[in-house]
């Protein structure tokens, strides 16, 4: 196994070197920039409807340790192989699914996340400044998508740098705002007496709290691949996740609660921080947003291999023009696009448990390799299967029964027996495979100089 | 080498303690305030001072340049991102800042943020780390 140049830029399809990897605390902005942004609020006031303030909590922070779970075994491979999501996936699933995967994971899902935040930031824009022609939600989604696009075309560095600058503001200002929002609206006293019309069970909230996440938890790699020491971007995960999520989620739920209608963002107009709103906005937005980006580029380059910044301006010019058409009402519907990003969505969390069996499972008890370093290696003359047929089948099931069993039976977590089914049908049938002596893999393909 | 190391301690130390004098400020002027800024602004001022002393006390136990330039550039991005506090939430009507305290405290946010970008620019020029370390 020899050293890849990085041909694709931003070390793409190449594995990360010593110097260009990255502190605990890097991570930890980086993933944190991800979380700041006003739709994680918007998500947890979703949860006010089914929630009182103690179970609301309860349901965000179980479901939110879930996720931590996931993403730290995920995050934990990344930061042990150097390699992006997409580029690990070559392993459990083969050459060929795993161009499909990364494209269902994060080249297409990234990009209709990213036109989406785009047009949002469009709307948050016109509504703290509606009398400006600059801000209109059209005019503002274009320049917001190019703003959006220009730290992911610069790459890790640009995004860490943008998430240094906002993180912790915005994780002064969202509290500040809180209280302040919870103590015009009656106080503590008044939020903890606040009921919804009728209680759900708390495990759809659990669920409601992974689906929210599960992509990102998955994706972890694409930044754990710049980890100092291994378990640096797990950890940050882990902690950005459990310790800070809960407070933005409970940040829209605790003002939804008391004022039903009302979000965090117009309540905070309301009371006159306009600028807060702003900077919360743009510059969280953004350090959300050009992750999506990041992340579709570097899945577009594990499947057609052209450089990353290309894939970086066509994902972000479609996605803006997409976003700035929904603005427009001209025949984007953003509900089909939030549908199909909820449907490709159903997929991912069967993948993420194929690649966590495959390395943590798979790999050591029956195909022998304990070592942690060898179980993924990989660069140029490196011979993958195409098809492991085991993950495909083990993909189908587990992502058929995410997308149906919610539809059938509501309370059921559809992400959750999406993932345990996937998990255990995947291991079983590697299981089935190495003891009778079945192939697995179908088809060869050796990785060029390139990483491709 | 030690030139160097010096050079970079001595320059984000002055930097620190200017941090350190503005946020004990913040602090004063937040508990001579409206009930309503006392807790959260205390707080702020808090946050900001605890992330100044274990920054200095970090720096002051690196071993090398790098180790230096590293721990450096992290305190610096800290409380330049936290002056962004300072300078959007006090025109809030809701704190009922004293006009001068609210302009006070929106000029104490504009000089962490310039003093920050400024010493995060030097500390990477004379330390090769990154700013995005």
């Amino acid at each position: 196994m020899t050293e890849v140049k990085d041909y694709f830029g931003d070390y793409a399809l190449a594995k990360i070197p010593e110097p260009e990897t990255r502190t605990f605390l890097n991570q930890l902005m980086v993933f944190m920039g991800v979380l700041a942004v006003w739709a994680a609020v918007f998500a947890g006031a979703a949860l006010a409807s089914w929630y009182d303030a103690t179970t609301l909590v309860v349901s965000v922070v179980i479901g939110c340790i879930i996720l931590g779970i996931i993403a730290y075994l995920t995050g934990y491979i990344g930061s042990r192989t150097k390699a992006s999501t997409y580029v690990i996936l070559r392993h459990s699933m083969g050459r060929l699914i795993a161009m499909i995967a990364g494209l269902i994971i994060s080249g297409i899902s990234a990009m209709i996340w990213f036109a989406y935040e785009t047009w949002l930031f469009g709307v948050i824009m016109q509504g703290v400044f509606p009398d400006i022609p600059f801000m209109r939600v059209e005019v503002a989604s274009i320049w917001g998508g190019l703003l959006m696009m220009s730290t992911a075309i610069l790459g890790y560095r640009a995004l860490s740098v943008l998430s240094y600058f906002i993180v912790p503001a915005w994780f002064v200002i969202i509290p500040m705002a809180l209280a302040a929002a919870i103590d015009i609206n009656g106080g503590w006293s008044a939020l903890m007496a606040a009921k919804p019309p009728t209680l759900m069970d708390i495990g759809v909230g659990i669920t409601f709290t992974v689906g929210v996440y599960i992509v990102g938890a998955t994706i972890a790699p694409d930044v754990t691949r710049f980890s100092r020491r291994p378990h640096d971007g797990p950890l940050a995960w882990f902690i950005h996740v459990v310790v800070f999520m809960p407070i933005i989620m409970a940040a829209g739920g605790f003002l939804q609660l008391l004022t039903p209608g009302v979000n965090l963002a117009a309540a905070m107009v309301g009371m006159g921080m306009i600028w807060a709103v702003l900077l919360t906005g743009v510059v969280g937005q953004w350090s959300t947003n050009d992750n999506n980006l990041y992340s579709s580029s570097l899945a577009w380059c594990n499947a057609i291999p052209i450089k990353r910044v290309y894939w970086v301006a066509i994902m972000g010019i479609i996605g803006t023009v997409i976003a700035a058409l929904i603005a427009l009402g001209f025949g984007v519907s953003l509900e089909a696009l939030l549908l199909l990003g909820s449907f490709l969505g159903t997929w991912i969390p069967p993948m993420a448990a194929a690649m966590i069996a495959d390395f943590y499972v798979v790999k050591p008890f029956f195909l022998g390799v304990k070592a942690v370093d060898k179980r993924y290696e990989w660069g140029p003359g490196t011979v993958y299967n195409l098809v492991n047929w085991p993950a495909v089948v083990a993909i189908i099931v587990g992502g058929f029964l995410a997308w149906w069993m919610p539809q059938v039976y509501p309370t059921i977590p559809g992400v959750v027996i999406g993932f345990g089914v996937s998990l255990i049908l995947f291991i079983l049938l590697m299981a089935a495979c190495v003891k009778l002596g079945i192939k697995y893999g179908i088809g060869k393909w050796v990785e060029t100089e390139k990483g491709f | 080498m030690s030139v160097e190391i010096n050079t970079a301690r001595s320059l984000f130390t002055k930097l620190n303690l200017v941090a350190l004098v503005l946020s004990i400020i913040i602090l004063v002027l937040s508990v001579i305030s409206s009930p309503k800024a006392q807790a959260p602004f205390s707080i702020y001022a808090i946050i900001l001072i605890i992330i100044i002393l274990s920054g200095q006390l970090r720096v002051n136990r690196a071993g090398d340049l790098k180790q230096i330039g590293e721990r450096a550039v992290q305190t610096l991005w800290l409380w330049t991102s936290l002056g962004l506090v300072a300078l959007t939430m006090p025109p809030a009507p809701y704190f009922e800042f004293a006009q001068p305290v609210m302009v006070a405290l929106i000029v104490i946010g504009a000089i962490l943020i310039i003093a920050g970008v400024y010493a995060l620019l030097k500390i990477r020029k004379l330390t090769g780390v990154y700013l995005s370390v």
